[in-house]
């Protein structure tokens, strides 16, 4: 989760909100209805306000929120903002918008359930046509030596901290999309897109594409950096290149299972393909390296290690998994039953106290374990 | 021995088979976590089924694969076939096993 700080230095970033903020004044009207998904603090509710419109509802899921409206104040236009904390699947909307404003997206722009989130928004909260920013995103990749922030997945890397073997646990680092802010002295070819998402007109699916490199210089081949160039607007775009500005998005790093040796000449070709859990994509990329005399390897790394959960949870999430009653499940049982329309969360609370002394001594252990537990439920889907 | 139905092909020794494209997989304490990128459905396999995922990685025989299993497990040879068989008519149905080209 993001704290302030996170949300400043993306406002603060000196390529994205600019742009933004010129993209925004292209496609807003005076008098819009416009709806911002994952607005913080609120800084680009503000900004739509400052442009005319007539509304704006902003969501968010994070705390941030709870200081959106203090920001509203102080800039003259809290009366024509809903800010409102939660999923933008959980939210309905007397009155379709006419523009949307969003950047749902993490490192990359498939983070969390973007696309499906900008789907359901399309269906339900935007009027037919509506204007939007960003328009479009594609996602490109390049061939990489190792970056030096991501040293600790090299295959030098100590097996052993302290005389105890961490091998297992260092073997998820090649299952894992890492965070990395590459130099463009890693990239052993120039980037290219392999998937473009029109963010208007989403096909149902998740996004895949194949690209083919030729090498440019000899090196070691440990991965693919993955970044995004944005169309926010009309002449109007920036993007997380290794080779632009720097931008507080960074680059992704897909590792190769085993580094391999390239020459200027030799021919990468990568498969990635994608597939949306629910709550975040799995990544999957083939990769083949062809030199003059043939193919000389043939990998396949995916980030499913890093997402994978024990077998224990998978285990109580299986169709055939037959939940038991344990007292937990009882617990939950009695708090759901008190929820009647009328019945404080106090008055609740005393009820789960009298019923387990032993595992809430106190009132407030009550009340904070029946208030976090109702509160999620109404806080929007589990995904 | 061979094992058929009426929907599938007959599964055979000779019966060629490698670990499908569509098919990610990580293995966590000794099981095997497979996700189908073709239609996003999880799969699970115990020990014994992540020794064949493990075996099937290249393209191999079904018959190679029981070998294995009865060498490398305390079981006899008719159970290990059919448990076998079982298992990868199963994953073939998922799309997450192929039958292989032959050598």
């Amino acid at each position: 989760m993001y704290e302030i700080d996170d949300y400043l230095a993306m406002i603060e970033d000196g390529v994205r909100t600019p742009a933004y903020l010129e993209a925004m004044s292209r496609t807003i009207r005076p008098g819009d209805r416009v709806l911002e998904l994952g607005t913080g603090f609120g800084f680009f509710a503000v900004h739509a306000c400052r442009l005319g419109a007539s509304h704006v509802v902003a969501v968010e899921p994070n705390d941030a929120i709870a200081h959106a409206r203090a920001v509203a104040v102080a800039n003259g236009c809290a009366d024509r903002i809903t800010f409102v904390q939660g999923f933008a699947e959980a939210l309905a909307l007397a009155e379709r918008a006419d523009a949307l404003v969003e950047d749902l997206r993490g490192v990359s722009p498939l983070h969390g359930a973007r696309l499906a989130v900008l789907r359901d928004a399309k269906a339900r909260l935007l009027v037919h046509g509506a204007r939007r920013v960003p328009q479009v995103d594609e996602l490109l990749v390049a061939p990489s030596e190792l970056p030096r922030d991501l040293c600790r997945l090299g295959h030098g890397a100590p097996t052993r901290i302290h005389g105890i073997d961490v091998a297992p646990a260092r073997a998820v680092l090649r299952g894992t999309i890492h965070r990395t802010r590459a130099e463009p002295s890693d990239l052993l070819a120039d980037g290219l897109p392999w998937v473009r998402l029109d963010l208007g007109s989403l096909p149902p699916g998740d996004p895949e594409g194949a690209v083919e490199f030729g090498i440019t210089r000899p090196g070691t081949l440990a991965g693919f950096v993955s970044w995004f160039s944005t169309l926010l607007a009309p002449g109007v775009g920036f993007d997380s290149s290794p080779t632009g500005r720097r931008t507080v998005y960074g680059q992704g790093f897909l590792p190769m299972e085993r580094p391999v040796g390239v020459r200027a000449g030799d021919v990468v070709r990568v498969r990635l393909r994608t597939r949306c859990d629910g709550a975040d994509y799995i990544w999957a990329w083939d990769v083949e390296v062809w030199s003059r005399s043939g193919r000389i390897e043939r990998q396949r790394g995916s980030n499913l290690l890093s997402r994978a959960m024990s077998a224990a949870r998978r285990a109580r999430r299986a169709a055939a998994h037959v939940p038991p009653r344990t007292a937990s499940i009882e617990r939950m049982l009695r708090l759901l039953g008190l929820v009647d329309g009328a019945r404080s969360l106090d008055a609740i609370a005393e009820e789960v106290r009298a019923a387990d002394p032993s595992l809430f001594p106190t009132s407030s252990q009550a009340l904070r374990w029946a208030g976090e537990h109702l509160a999620r439920l109404d806080e929007g889907p589990i995904l | 021995m061979t094992a058929a139905s009426a929907d599938t092909p007959p599964l055979d020794r000779d019966t060629r088979v490698v670990v499908s494209r569509d098919a990610v997989s990580a293995e966590l304490e000794r099981e095997t976590v497979i996700l189908g990128m073709h239609d996003g459905v999880y799969y699970g396999l115990d020990p014994v089924g992540t020794r064949i995922w493990q075996l099937a990685a290249s393209p191999t025989t079904l018959g190679a694969i029981a070998d294995a299993l009865v060498a490398e497990y305390d079981v006899e040879a008719a159970r290990a076939w059919e448990d076998l068989v079982a298992l990868a008519r199963d994953l073939i149905a998922a799309g997450l096993l192929e039958r292989a080209a032959a050598e």
